[in-house]
Order: structure tokens, then sequence, then C-alpha cells
């Protein structure tokens, strides 16, 4: 009997802190959030992806009816060279043409987009079915879409059984980054605050400053090693092979890892402990950066106003410059107007951090 | 007393917690090399003016020197010549001692060598010898205590604040702690002491300021203290801040 006494006692404390703490009403906010997420992302991969856009040349029979289709959106072009180098600029998903004297139409897609690429080749077929019929309905004698020659733009082989894990090397950088700044930061600094080491650090002869700063130093060099070994696995272990510049991927792993950590300081700095740095830091950065980067989810599946949220989001940078480094070859010239936001992202962020950790190694 | 002449020099120093006036315009002057003990009743200020003094709290009115420095203009300069030894145990607690005491030196700018030679005079002073390359968080508390103590005087600082040193401590720890901190005091180093243990603060220092909400009620000697007319520097104090000094 006391023991069951003591276990309801100890169960209406429990809760009670909880809900005192405003903590049971943050995860339920969270769970709430993590669920809309990733039910609304995942359920837009089973819709018609009508937004997809599509190269076509001008002129050409399979151009009028790509752009009369309402199952993708098409572009016209002026010259199959064009239309394909578009594909290959990431404007559009694929390009539909016919080559000099061949049977069946060719579709160049952007191999680089996963479960995208995979959707705009069924909107193609789809459209071009609906085109080959004069009134509207199925003809039976017709062959159901003409042959389709599909071609890889970046030959990554949609068909190995290996795709969708190359498609995750690239992602592996940003989610090391991600969850490692977190940890690496936010965590340390709220350790540091409720032990009162922080407070010792603030006795040194030196500026606050200085700090902070071997802090930074310290810890990107931590998240530079991780996505190195990360890195160096995806290359062993799953045959991701890297085939543009690893030095620009370096640099903006450095630049993403300095700007989240400065971004982890400030929250911590303000936040009361760890749990509530978990919610406030979890909430409104973490998720959202994890599901809309395009670490989970490629951002073409995603309608044109989430790939403005997403575009705007400094680990989606990230992930492109990976994308181009992992599949396109790509180096500083094809990258530096991301590299150049990244390092405005990393420098505001760190200002921020530093101000925010000063201001907390003083008492009062 | 001047401001160069003195170890610490307060002139109208005053701060406001919120709406709590934590220390009410207080002017005190310590002098080189004199143990003074800083007493009163919990929440009387004593913390906080130490806060000042170490260039902790920069939110206050009036002046504060410290080593004849000004602890707003010269902040670095002022932690460059003090230790402090806080009330918290605020040391990191999954690394050794050893390391705890390397960072406190290379934090005050020292050369690889002399740090590990300042940490092997401290971690005989303080007898940590035997756990030193053990994790703080292994350690009794009152090891942690002589950690924390050990880590304040390892860059030799001029003058030494020393919050409640020997709070948690069993008998014999603080005796041993006291010793050594009477040794330290020795080499013409300037302790500046807050404690709760009365006996402690008369046994050691020449000179007590007496706090209590905010300002300075009593200034002097123990002798002049229980001039007063009290038979022990307890009741003395006591009978000044009229409530029981927990």
């Amino acid at each position: 009997m006391k023991v069951l006494r003591a276990l309801r006692g100890i169960i209406r404390h429990e809760i009670l802190l909880q809900l005192k703490t405003k903590l049971f009403a943050m995860s339920l906010i969270n769970s709430v959030v993590v669920v809309l997420l990733w039910g609304y992302l995942a359920g837009l991969q089973a819709q018609p992806m009508h937004h997809l856009r599509v190269a076509v040349v001008e002129g050409a029979l399979e151009a009028e009816i790509l752009l009369a289709s309402e199952h993708l959106v098409a572009v016209p072009f002026a010259s199959v060279q064009l239309a394909v180098a578009a594909v290959r600029a990431g404007e559009v998903m694929a390009a539909v043409y016919r080559p000099m004297q061949a049977t069946s139409l060719r579709v160049t897609v952007d191999d680089t987009q996963g479960a995208a690429a995979r959707a705009v080749l069924a909107s193609i077929s789809s459209a071009l079915v609906r085109g080959m019929r004069s009134d509207g309905q199925p003809d039976v004698q017709a062959p159901l879409i003409p042959l389709l020659d599909v071609e890889e733009a970046w030959g990554l082989g949609m068909d190995d059984p290996g795709y969708l894990l190359r498609l995750l090397g690239a992602a592996i950088v940003a989610m090391v980054v991600l969850s490692n700044a977190f940890v690496f930061s936010g965590f340390t600094l709220i350790a540091e605050k409720t032990s009162g080491t922080i407070h010792f650090l603030a006795l040194a002869p030196i500026s606050r400053i200085w700090m902070i700063v071997g802090k930074l130093i310290a810890n990107t060099a931590l998240i530079a090693t991780s996505a190195v070994i990360a890195v160096t696995m995806a290359i062993l272990l799953f045959g991701v092979s890297p085939n543009g510049s690893l030095t620009v991927l370096f640099l903006a792993t450095l630049l993403t890892g300095l700007g989240l950590m400065g971004l982890c300081y400030a929250i911590s700095a303000y936040v009361r402990d760890e749990r509530t740095f978990r919610i406030v830091a979890g909430l409104p950065l973490m998720m959202p950066m994890m599901f809309l980067s395009g670490i989970m989810y490629p951002v073409a599946v995603f309608p044109d106003w989430l790939q403005v949220v997403s575009r705007a989001m400094p680990l989606n940078w990230l992930m492109r410059i990976a994308h181009e480094v992992f599949f396109k070859g790509g180096g500083l010239t094809d990258v530096w107007p991301l590299i150049l936001l990244l390092a405005a992202f990393a420098a505001t962020m760190v200002a921020w951090g530093t101000v925010a950790v000063s201001r907390l190694m003083r008492v009062g | 007393m001047n401001v160069e002449t003195s170890a610490v020099s307060v002139r109208g120093v005053a701060v406001k917690y919120d709406r709590v006036q934590a220390l009410r315009g207080i002017s005190v002057d310590f002098q080189w090399s004199q143990p003074i003990a800083i007493l009163g009743p919990n929440g009387a200020g004593k913390t906080t003016l130490i806060n000042v003094l170490t260039t902790m709290l920069a939110n206050f009115s009036g002046e504060a020197y410290v080593a004849g420095l000004n602890v707003r203009s010269h902040a670095k300069a002022v932690r460059a010549n003090i230790g402090l030894m806080p009330q918290d145990n605020n040391l990191y607690e999954p690394i050794s001692g050893y390391d705890n005491l390397l960072l406190q030196g290379a934090l005050h700018g020292m050369s690889s060598k002399d740090a590990k030679e300042a940490v092997a005079d401290v971690l005989d002073r303080t007898d940590l010898h035997a756990v030193a390359r053990r994790p703080v968080a292994t350690y009794s508390g009152g090891m942690k205590r002589r950690l924390v103590y050990a880590r304040t005087i390892l860059h030799r600082p001029r003058i030494v604040f020393l919050d409640e040193p020997t709070t948690g401590l069993d008998v014999s720890s603080r005796y041993a702690l006291w010793e050594d901190i009477e040794r330290f005091a020795a080499e013409k180093r300037t302790v500046i002491l807050t404690t709760h243990y009365i006996e402690e603060a008369e046994r050691f220092c020449k000179r007590i300021v007496v706090v209590d909400k905010g300002s300075v009620i009593a200034d002097g000697s123990p002798a002049e203290l229980k001039a007063t007319g009290a038979e022990t520097l307890e009741e003395a104090i006591l009978a000044l801040t009229a409530r029981r000094i927990e």
C-alpha cells in the first residue's frame, strides 16, 4: 500500500512538473508538427506532380502535345542542345525531343532528383498517351505510349539497386553538419551553463570573444572530421563517387557548421536547460531543415511555395553544393553564389552567438 | 587610502537586481597583503560585491578598483591579477582534475611547461596528486573543493577572493585548506574571504567587514568588533545584524 501511495505521488509530481514547465505542451506541438510535415511531404509523392518542368523543342509534334498537357509544365527551347543544357543546369527536370533519324522519342532526365525524376518520367508518359489520341478517348489500337529512350543526364544509374543510397550520399554531409552542430554547440553550452563553468571561463584575462572563437574553431574541426569520415564511408561502402571539387564541399561544410553553431550558441544562451533547448531549437529549426532542405525528400517534389521556403534554408544551400559536387562534377565556379550565401550566414550567426554568449558570461 | 595603494577600493557601489537593491552605495578600501573577511547573513550582498570586484557583474553604479585598476575599463587586466574561488564547484567533471588545472594555466597565458609545473605545485599543496588523473566526477565533495582552490591559486594571483571556501568540507579538510590559505597569504598575497564560519574569519583575518542589506554596517579588527560588549565575534555580529547568521 505504501509503495502504491509513493508511486501515485511520483506520478502526480512528474505530470505536474511537465505541465508546469510547459514541456508537455511543447512536446505535443513538436509531435504534431513532425506528423504534419512527414505526412504532408510523403503524401506529395503519391500525388501527380503537375508542377514539374519539362523542356521541349519549339515546333516539334511532341512539344505541341506536351505544351497542351496538364500533366506537367512544358517549357519551349529553340534547340535540342539548349533543352538538354537546361536539364544539366537544373532548370528543368527533363528534356523531351526526337533525335535526328530516330524512331523513338528521347527523354534526358535529371537523375539527381530521385523520386522527382521518376515522377517526371511518369508525367511525360501520361501526357504523351493522352496526346496521341485524336478524340481524347483511349485508342486501344494505338501503342500506349511512343517508344521512349530514357537518357540519364548524369549517368547515376536509376535502375541500379544502390541508386537511392547514392542520392543519400550527398545528404550525409548535411545530416552530419546539422546534428553535430546542435550537439557540439547547443548542448555543450547548456552543460557549461548548468555546471557554472561558463563563469569560470569568464574569469580568464582575455576578451570573451576569444573564448567563443576558440570553441568555434575546435567544434568546427570536429564537425569537419565527422563529415570527412562520413563521406569516406559513403564512398567506400555505398559506391558514392564524387566527381566534383571536394575542397569546395569541405569549405561549404565548414561555413554551414559555423553558421549553425553560432545559431545554436545564441539559442542556448537564452534557454534554461537542455530539454527546453531540444524543443526550442528542434521545433522551428532542426526539423524543418531536416524535412525541407532536400535531405529526406527532393525539393523538386514540393509545390512552388514550399520550394521557396526550402531554398531560403542554409542547409539547402549545402545540399545543392553537395549535389553539384557528388553528381555533376561541380566546382567553385558553379556554386560560388551558394558559398557566398553560406559565408554571410556563418558571419551573421557567429556574430549573434558571440554577443549572446558574451552576455551569458556576465552575472546579473 | 587611495586607489593606487589599495588592493581593493570601492566607491559608492550600488547594484540593483530587478526590484532588489543588492548593494546600497558601498565604499570600502582593502590594504595589500591584509587578510580580510566579509561577513554577513545570507542575501546581505557579499557575493554581489565579489562579483563586482571580479568583473563578473558590470551593471552597477559607482566605481570599483582592484590592484589599482578600474574593474570596468580594465576588466582583463583586473582578471589577470585575481583568483576567484566561487561558492559552487564549477569544474569540468568529465575530464580529469589535472586537465582542469592545465586549462586554467592556458587561460592565463602560461606556456605548457610553466603550466605543468604550476599544476604539480598546486596538486602538492592540496594533496590531490593521487587522484589528479581521474575524472572530476569521481571525486568526493572535499576533493572537488580542494581542486577549485588549487585552480584559484594556480596562476599565482596577487589578490584572491574566496567565497565560502570551506563550505561542505569535513573538519580535517577544513584545517588542511586553511593551512594552505595561510601559507598562500604569507607569500604577500591579499586574501579576501566570505564565510559563515565566524571562528575561521576571526582566526585568519586582521580585519572584518560586516555587510547587511547591501550596506557596510561594521568595519574593524575582530577585537574592535567584540569591544561593543559581546563575548564572542559571533555574538557581536549577531547583535549588529540583529538576526541569526546561518
